[in-house]
């Protein structure tokens, strides 16, 4: 899928990408990214630091959003600025919601968003922006999703 | 450890990282990006298949936060040599930051061009900024640090990340 940049418009929702994180998906994320924090992990380490259960890593935070940037703009769009900030913890079973929208449209053909990713009980856990450069439509092409 | 004692120790890494704000600390020759463990990140960020190709990556291109997400390149260091929160022998480890208990708040990233599997990659790290806050459970650091993220061949820069921690 391509989303091209004449087919954009500020306002635009971006669809809803839904994350249950669990502790299995914890672990290969601390595995994969050598993360040996036991916050993500040891269940009695998060209980003495006095979380309920083991934290859901601030990456993996960043990629739910990334995710539905991409998901959204096509694999192949070109991020240019990403941010995202960590505002409440998440643990796993929650129900992780992130969303978006358009925020601006420039004429270089740079879309910059707002996203961010809600839990279940509509508590805000990690607010995002970002800056995605999107292709022109081929002058006689058509698009293909 | 008693309140007074753990304020003395953030006023103490305050001191110290404040002294280490702008100058480049670490560099480190990442080597070539491994297209297995860049696709293995894609996996475990369970991003939705419709956005991996047949090598499992989004676009052809290693995903945008793996590089930043990472935070061993090396063999690291055996079990004994850890902290009691299990890390040590990480990226952050050659920065002033020892004794404070770090968590990570959220990254500001921008990026070059995109990265291919086997790009030769360079990382350069520094203390961008320090803050000192008062918080819920006493003073606290807000510590920003900067990752470079080059390309070894032609120094493009790739990835530019700041990274905010809170230490404690």
């Amino acid at each position: 899928m391509t989303r091209y940049l004449e087919d954009v418009r500020v306002g635009e929702e971006i669809p809803a990408l839904v994350r249950r994180p669990s502790r299995l998906q914890l672990f290969r994320f601390s595995a994969v990214t050598w993360n040996a924090h036991r916050i993500h992990y040891d269940r009695d380490y998060a209980a003495e630091e006095g979380y309920a259960d083991v934290l859901v890593q601030s990456h993996l935070h960043g990629c739910y959003l990334m995710d539905t940037l991409l998901a959204w703009a096509g694999a192949g769009a070109h991020v240019v600025a990403f941010g995202w900030r960590n505002a409440a913890v998440a643990v796993p079973g929650d129900t992780l919601t992130c969303t978006g929208r358009v925020v601006d449209v420039s004429s270089e053909g740079e879309v910059s968003c707002e996203l961010e990713e809600r839990n279940q009980r509509g508590e805000l856990c990690a607010p995002a922006t970002a800056t995605v450069r999107l292709e022109r439509r081929a002058r006689g092409g058509g698009a293909d999703g | 450890m008693a309140e007074h004692t753990r304020e003395s120790a953030v006023e103490a890494a305050f001191e110290r990282v404040q002294a280490a704000v702008g100058k480049v600390a670490t560099r480190h020759h990442l080597g070539p990006v491994g297209k297995v463990a860049a696709a293995r990140f894609a996996v475990a960020c369970d991003t939705p298949p419709t956005l991996l190709d047949e090598d499992g990556l989004p676009g052809g291109r290693v995903p945008n936060l793996y590089l930043s997400s990472v935070l061993g390149w090396d063999a690291g260091r055996h079990e004994a040599e850890l902290r009691l929160d299990g890390t040590g022998g990480d990226v952050l480890t050659d920065l002033p930051l020892t004794g404070l208990r770090l968590m990570g708040v959220g990254q500001e990233l921008t990026f070059g061009r995109p990265v291919l599997p086997d790009t030769d990659v360079l990382m350069e790290m520094s203390i961008d900024a320090v803050e000192r806050k008062e918080g819920r459970s006493g003073v606290l650091l807000l510590v920003t640090v900067l990752r470079r993220l080059v390309d070894a061949a032609s120094g493009e820069e790739l990835v530019s990340c700041r990274e905010r921690f809170v230490g404690r």
